[in-house]
C-alpha cells in the first residue's frame, strides 16, 4: 500500500485506550454522558471508577479541600452547605443540599465518601419499626444528589415486640461488583429483654438501586458511630 | 551520517531527517533509545509507523519548543502559545489522528497535552452520531442497548 495515497480517509480512527482516556477527562461530565453511546469501548471507559478517579483529579475538577461549612436545621427545613478552598467552589460546585423534610428526632451525619460521591444521612434516632432514615448520596463530579429507597426489611415476625435502630452506615465502591455498595447496620432492640441488641446487615446496591437482607452475621460486629471521612483527596469534616 | 550533537530519524516510508539532540529528546522514546544505546545516537533512528508528513510536523513542533526551553528570550510563553494555535488550527483531521497517535507513541508529552485538548474542544458540544462520523467508526451498539444506557440513571458513575 502506498503511504501517500492517505487512504486512511476511509480508515476507522481507532484511538489507543490511553489517548482516548486523555481526551476524554478533559470533557465536562454533561458531555461524557452523552458520549456513553458513542461506542462499546467508550461506555466502558466512561463507566470505568479508574475513569471517574482521573476525571475527578484532573485540572479544573480537581478539589483540594471540601468541607461541610454548617448544617442548618430548623422544623421546617434542613440544610447542608459545602466550601471549599476554591473559589468558586460554592456556587459552582456543591449547591445547598437541601434535606426532605427533617423529622425531630434525627441527626444528620456524613458516613463516609468514594470516588467523589459522599453519603449524607438523616437517621431516625427513635425507635421504630418504620424505616424513617433518609440517606441520601452527593456526587461531586455531576453535582447531583440521590435519595435511597428505603429499606423493606423492618421487624422480623419471628421476633418478640421490638424496635429497629440504624446505628451506622459504611459507603465505599466494591470492585468485584463494579459497584457503590451502602451497608447498614441495623439495632434490633426487645422491648422485654435488657440484653445488648442484635447487630443485622443490610446492603444497598446503587446498580439494582434496591436493599438486600444479610441477616445476623456469627461473630459480634465492631459498630462505631460516625467519624470524620475522607473524600477522594479531600477530607470532609463535621462542623 | 549525523554529524556529534545531531540525531538522524527516518520516516517509516524512508524520509531522513537530521535533527539536533535537544529537539529529538524531546521525545521521552528518544531519549531512552539514545541514554541506553550509545549506537542510536551515531546511526540512524528508525521512527516505526510515522511516514515523512507526520515526522516533519514532529519536528517543527519540538524544535520551536526545545528552541523556547533554551532561550526564553527569543521565544517567549506568548510566542509559544500562538505557534501552539496555529499548530493545531492547520491540521486536518487525518493529520491530527496520525500525529495524536505517533505522539503517543514518541511519547511528546507536551505535544500530546495540546493534541488531546483540541479533540476535546473539538467533539464537547457534539452529538454521539457526529463523534462518529469524526473518528469515522460504526456504531456498535443495537438500538436497544443504546436506549438502555439513556434510560440508566447516569449520575453515579
Amino acid at each position: 500500500m502506498n503511504s501517500d495515497s492517505r487512504t486512511e480517509k476511509k480508515m476507522n480512527r481507532v484511538l489507543p485506550e490511553d489517548v482516548l482516556a486523555e481526551i476524554l477527562v478533559r470533557l465536562p461530565v454533561k458531555s461524557l454522558i452523552r458520549f456513553r453511546c458513542v461506542l462499546k469501548t467508550w461506555r466502558d471507559l466512561i463507566s470505568s471508577p479508574y475513569f471517574s478517579d482521573m476525571h475527578l483529579g484532573h485540572g479544573k475538577n480537581h478539589r483540594r479541600v471540601v468541607s461541610v461549612k454548617r448544617i442548618i436545621r430548623d422544623e421546617k427545613k434542613a440544610l447542608l452547605s459545602f466550601h471549599s478552598d476554591i473559589a468558586d467552589f460554592a456556587a459552582a460546585a456543591a449547591p445547598d443540599l437541601k434535606l426532605p423534610s427533617p423529622h425531630h428526632n434525627t441527626s444528620i451525619e456524613l458516613f463516609g465518601t468514594c470516588n467523589g460521591i459522599v453519603c449524607i444521612a438523616e437517621l431516625a434516632r427513635l425507635r421504630s419499626n418504620l424505616n424513617n432514615d433518609k440517606i441520601n448520596l452527593c456526587n461531586f463530579t455531576t453535582r447531583e444528589f440521590l435519595t435511597l429507597p428505603p429499606s423493606p426489611f423492618g421487624w422480623p415476625d419471628e421476633f418478640e415486640d421490638g424496635y429497629t435502630n440504624t446505628t451506622s452506615l459504611g459507603f465505599g465502591f466494591d470492585p468485584s461488583s463494579q459497584d457503590y455498595k451502602l451497608v447498614k447496620f441495623v439495632g434490633y432492640f426487645f422491648k422485654e429483654i435488657t440484653t445488648e441488641p442484635l447487630i443485622g446487615v443490610q446492603i444497598y446496591q446503587l446498580k439494582t438501586n434496591s436493599w438486600r437482607n444479610l441477616g445476623f452475621p456469627p461473630t459480634e460486629l465492631p459498630i462505631s458511630g460516625p467519624s470524620k471521612v475522607f473524600a477522594h483527596q479531600s477530607l470532609l469534616m463535621d462542623p | 551520517m549525523a554529524s556529534k550533537g545531531n540525531l538522524t530519524l527516518k520516516s517509516c516510508n524512508g524520509k531522513e531527517f537530521i535533527v539536533e539532540e535537544k529537539v529529538a529528546v524531546m521525545s521521552t522514546t528518544i531519549k531512552n533509545m539514545v541514554d541506553v544505546d550509545d549506537s542510536f545516537a551515531q546511526g540512524v533512528i528508525p521512527i516505526i509507523g510515522v511516514d515523512g508528513k507526520i515526522l516533519a510536523k514532529l519536528i517543527e513542533y519540538c524544535k520551536e519548543h526545545a528552541e523556547a526551553d533554551e532561550d526564553e528570550e527569543v521565544k517567549s510563553e506568548e510566542y509559544l502559545k500562538k505557534f501552539d494555535e496555529k499548530f493545531v488550527d492547520e491540521l486536518n483531521l487525518n493529520d491530527l489522528y496520525d500525529l495524536l497517535k505517533a505522539s503517543n507513541y514518541l511519547e511528546i508529552t507536551k505535544l500530546l497535552n495540546l493534541l488531546c485538548q483540541k479533540v476535546a474542544s473539538m467533539i464537547k458540544g457534539k452529538k454521539p452520531e457526529e463523534i462518529r462520523r469524526i473518528f469515522n467508526i460504526k456504531n456498535d451498539f443495537t438500538p436497544e442497548e443504546e436506549e438502555e444506557i439513556n434510560r440508566q440513571n447516569p449520575w453515579a458513575f
